[in-house]
């Protein structure tokens, strides 16, 4: 016996009814304008090349905690986490009284096809860390590094251990070589040599169509038929459009570090297997001792949680907490419960460091 | 004021959402899975959808070395064959999910039930194939041949 009981007549109607939607959400989408890269106020305090280093203006009194510094990925803008007020995990540190720093490698282009993972991890961030020690006047910055960005958070602690006092990672890739990172297992199959020597630096459409390739009707039919539910919606449609505008917004990857990066980490996982070198120096991740924050997102599609909760076998700190969050890779930032979650779990952890 | 990216693309994918839609409906109320014992129609409306991110041209054929173009359209068959069989097995589970009876398979009254369903099964017949090292060579080798189809055409 067949589920299926379907009216053609109701099938009918409900085509109509959804056409009729799309159609006006389409109109509603063509009104709209949600260029603003983030939305809380902020200042360029240092750049070298097109790495800017933001600081926030304080919006709540002084939690007397050192700045926080944040190094978001090479793929994608950081302006996910301040993405609009109510979907901000910068806004919600900010109101905690934290002093928040974020690095924004700007969009790569073909001068910088040779930039490096030395350039990036150690010249780059560490040039941004150098400034908030030197403008605050302390040893150690609190490093909190998300995705990608905490992967190179983590080469940074393990180079130069004395700069980091406390590290927190968000959604960050360790063990590339786990079961169900499907991301991982595509790329352990590139050949990032060829790919590399024939463009340059890598397209960011390519990274977004491999990104959507990993769940392609949710990420696409899905998606856009959902439109429908919101047509009505004006700040909804503006909420799909911030994201949408967000996802297709990708910068190109400096060809250097995007060969290194995926046949170092993806390829030959060696920030677990060991054997890492950055600008000819080891990253040994055992020289890392502060404490250690690593927040994972429990249905992440992108960075399982199984290839970030490797971080607390792999360093030497005594001080290290995982944090579950029930959510996805993107929800993490942008879902209602992770703004009050979030910034609170980072901030009181600091806190209590 | 305006769209912030260019529409068309973001267009094209809602006309694909669409008619995406409008094909499972017409292809699922033409065939009774009921009466059918091996549900191959299913997998059309999943064919459609289940292709590889459209790479941009890489030269035309006529200044294209023979032996790139050789690679890429073997490389492009290896990756539709393994597309086609992903296709088939989300109809295969479509149409045991519409098959199915008890208290875990409600009756599906409306599209939107319907569209969930056939998003859900051809989720888990991609995750199944794409987790495959034969997928992942297979689409690793259809990229490489597309790089060295692009070099080539611009190093004539």
């Amino acid at each position: 016996m067949s589920r299926l009981a379907l009216d053609p007549a109701r099938v009918a109607a409900e085509m109509a009814q959804f056409t009729g939607r799309m159609a006006l959400a389409m109109q509603q989408l063509a009104t709209m304008d949600v260029r603003p890269e983030g939305c809380s106020a902020r200042a360029e305090v240092h750049r070298e090349d097109k790495t800017v280093l933001w600081r926030y203006a304080r919006t709540a009194p002084d939690a007397g905690l050192p700045p926080l510094v944040i190094c978001y990925a090479l793929v994608n803008r950081p302006y996910m986490l301040d993405l609009q007020p109510d979907r901000s995990l910068i806004r919600g540190l900010l109101a905690r009284g934290l002093d928040v720093y974020l690095v924004d490698w700007g969009y790569p282009d073909r001068d910088d096809s040779a930039l490096s993972l030395d350039d990036y991890v150690n010249r780059y961030l560490g040039a941004c860390i150098d400034h908030v020690r030197r403008e605050h006047g302390i040893p150690s910055v609190n490093l909190l590094g998300v995705c990608q960005g905490g992967t190179m958070a983590i080469c940074h602690a393990a180079l130069h251990p004395e700069r980091v006092r406390n590290l927190v990672t968000m959604v960050t890739p360790v063990d590339f070589h786990t079961d169900d990172n499907l991301l991982s297992k595509w790329a352990q199959k590139l050949d990032v040599d060829g790919i590399v020597d024939a463009l340059g630096n890598v397209p960011g459409e390519l990274l977004n169509a491999a990104f959507v390739a990993l769940m392609p009707l949710k990420l696409t039919v899905r998606k856009y038929a959902g439109l429908a539910d919101i047509a009505h919606d004006r700040g909804a449609l503006e909420n799909f459009l911030r994201m949408e505008r967000w996802i297709h917004d990708s910068p190109d990857q400096a060809g250097t570090a995007f060969r290194q990066f995926v046949r170092d980490f993806f390829q030959e996982n060696r920030l677990v297997r060991g054997g890492l070198e950055i600008g000819g120096r080891a990253v040994d991740p055992r020289r890392i001792n502060c404490p250690i924050l690593n927040v994972f997102a429990k249905q992440d599609h992108l960075v399982p949680p199984s290839a970030s909760r490797p971080l607390g076998g792999i360093v030497a700190s005594s001080d290290y907490t995982p944090f579950e969050f029930d959510g996805g890779h993107i929800g993490i930032y942008v879902s209602r419960s992770a703004q009050e979650l979030l910034p609170r779990t980072i901030a009181q952890w600091l806190q209590a460091h | 004021m305006g769209a912030p990216f260019d529409v068309p693309p973001f267009m094209a994918a809602w006309l694909e959402a669409q008619q995406a839609l409008a094909r499972l409906a017409g292809t699922v109320l033409a065939a009774n899975p009921a009466e059918s014992a091996a549900p191959q129609p299913f997998a059309e409306p999943y064919r459609l959808l289940f292709a590889l991110p459209g790479f941009p041209a890489a030269g035309t054929g006529a200044a294209m070395p023979e032996a790139s173009l050789r690679r890429y359209q073997l490389a492009a068959e290896q990756v539709g064959k393994l597309l086609n069989e992903a296709a088939a097995d989300a109809g295969r589970r479509l149409g045991a999910a519409l098959a199915a009876d008890g208290p875990d398979a409600p009756a599906i009254t409306s599209l939107q039930q319907l569209q969930t369903l056939w998003i859900d099964c051809g989720e888990a017949a991609w995750s199944a194939a794409a987790h495959r090292e034969e997928f992942a060579e297979a689409q690793a080798e259809l990229l490489a041949a597309w790089v060295a189809l692009r070099a080539a055409g611009q190093a004539r």
